[in-house]
């Protein structure tokens, strides 16, 4: 038990152990051994206590335990952040996760489509419905080798599976941000006639919860712990104190530099995810539909987004 | 016969089990000082944690540190502890399981600065405080890694930040270095 610390603790930090060891000592403690005797004997026998109070694998911040369900990830990623991250980071149960996140996802893009949708027609809801989880999925697909090759190679250091939960943990973000804000839709989809305002409002409302879906990624993805893998290394060193503090210095200031090339790759890589989902929503269009048209399925590849967001603002300001 | 052996067996482990209570008592003890404000709530805290490891006993089959084990459970009761502290109702008839001797060899200025440090500690949020807690324990990262369930590299970044704003609080309590 009593072993040196990996990082050599300063001069005052020894002094903060020494005040910490002596605040209480066994000396200074008195036990009633026949209480304590006494009130144990009247506990269950130790052979029946078929369920202890705290398992071997139970770990107290690590959120998820091996009954990790849709309810639990839902929970944690929406209260529990911490808990969450730790899961990720221990890489337990990521298997688990990853399928309740899709879950959450499919579930919640659903939920928005649909009412979405209902600013048409039955019809068009079903259709939005469908096709908003299929949207998200295929702009997963198409990003995640570049999120995954890129980030291995500028050191990120996440495995597959840790890459795979934490991009779905976004993108439930994203779709738990959608919900949230459906009752805005369709407060607007229902007493609004404006196609190009509502068409708007809800490129206003992807943009927020892409927004957050991209914090919370950035948060977890590549936090800034570089340094932590270099006081590491110096596990178990015990002398050498000054060597030891001017490599942990150094690494430090590596570790901001390594950390400002992930941070810079993060936010192009969203960017990147970004830009396909919107092109990947053209193709899948229509998700909201003029009430003077009819129910389309697919409208073909036509035109380009961009143009079509800014005819819709010039539509508003009463250019065209 | 048999249950004369029984009743023995039984008897032994409830002498082990307080042996170990006593090896133990200080670490213990620093926690509970770690997560409560007053003497009672230390004492109560005391009292469950020792409940707790005697429950929990049967899983401990030395495939790690004794002290893991140990800290693991304590740390579990400690923080469900300090969440139900509201809502605990004062216990009305308790009889005391520890007694700690009030007067510290060290002088005045000593025992200022552990009751100072002591503050410190009890405002750091409850990640920190349980990880630099284990730590000033001497436990190794590895160990604090196993018990709290964070990475030893997160263990080891918590650490280095854990330690500037415990020094910043001490020197800021006393106006000059610690």
């Amino acid at each position: 038990m009593n072993k040196q610390h990996q990082f050599l603790p300063t001069d005052d930090f020894a002094e903060i152990s020494r005040l910490w060891q002596n605040s209480t000592t066994n000396d200074s403690l008195t036990l009633n051994n026949e209480a304590i005797i006494a009130h144990i004997a009247t506990i269950a026998p130790l052979e029946h206590n078929a369920a202890p109070t705290v398992s071997k694998r139970s770990s107290l911040f690590s959120p998820l335990s091996e009954r990790t369900s849709f309810m639990q990830t839902l929970m944690a990623i929406l209260q529990n952040r911490e808990r969450f991250i730790q899961s990720i980071l221990a890489k337990e149960h990521l298997r688990l996760m990853a399928a309740a996140l899709l879950a959450i996802s499919c579930v919640s893009f659903f939920v928005y489509g649909f009412v979405l949708g209902l600013q048409h027609s039955l019809l068009q809801a079903l259709s939005s419905a469908v096709k908003l989880p299929l949207l998200f999925l295929l702009t997963i697909i198409i990003t995640f080798p570049t999120l995954f090759i890129f980030g291995s190679l500028i050191g990120i250091g996440r495995t597959f599976m840790q890459t795979v939960v934490i991009l779905l943990g976004g993108t439930a973000i994203i779709s738990l941000a959608l919900v949230a804000l459906s009752p805005v839709t369709l407060l607007f989809g229902m007493t609004t006639s404006s196609y190009a305002f509502f068409k708007l409002l809800n490129v206003g409302i992807f943009v927020v919860a892409w927004f957050l879906g991209a914090a919370f990624f950035r948060a977890i993805y590549a936090p800034p712990v570089s340094a932590g893998a270099v006081l590491r290394v110096h596990h178990g060193d015990d002398d050498e104190t000054s060597l030891q503090a001017s490599s942990v210095a150094l690494s430090e200031e590596q570790a901001d530099n390594h950390t400002k090339v992930q941070a810079y790759f993060i936010r192009f890589w969203f960017l990147l995810y970004g830009f396909v989902a919107v092109q990947i929503s053209w193709m899948l269009r229509p998700f909201v539909c003029s009430s003077s048209l009819e129910f389309q399925l697919l409208r073909g590849l036509r035109d380009n987004v961009y143009g079509d967001i800014l005819y819709s603002i010039a539509h508003i300001l009463g250019l065209r | 016969m048999t249950q004369t052996t029984d009743t023995k067996s039984t008897t032994g482990r409830e002498t082990e089990f307080v042996q170990l209570l006593n090896d133990n008592k200080a670490r213990i003890m620093r926690l509970c000082k770690a997560y409560t404000a007053s003497r009672e709530d230390r004492e109560d805290l005391f009292q469950e944690i020792a409940v707790q490891l005697w429950k929990a006993l049967p899983t401990y089959r030395g495939e790690a540190q004794i002290s893991t084990w140990l800290y693991r459970i304590a740390l579990n009761v400690a923080l469900r502890f300090s969440y139900d502290t509201k809502r605990r109702k004062p216990t009305s008839e308790r009889i005391s399981w520890i007694e700690e001797t009030t007067s510290h060899p060290e002088d005045d200025h000593t025992r200022e600065r552990i009751e100072q440090l002591q503050r410190c500690i009890a405002a750091l949020p409850e990640v920190d405080r349980s990880v630099m807690v284990l730590y000033l324990e001497e436990c190794s990262y590895k160990e604090i890694s196993e018990i709290t369930g964070l990475t030893e590299t997160n263990v080891g970044v918590k650490i280095s930040r854990i330690k500037d704003k415990l020094l910043g609080c001490m020197r800021k309590d006393e106006g000059g270095a610690v």
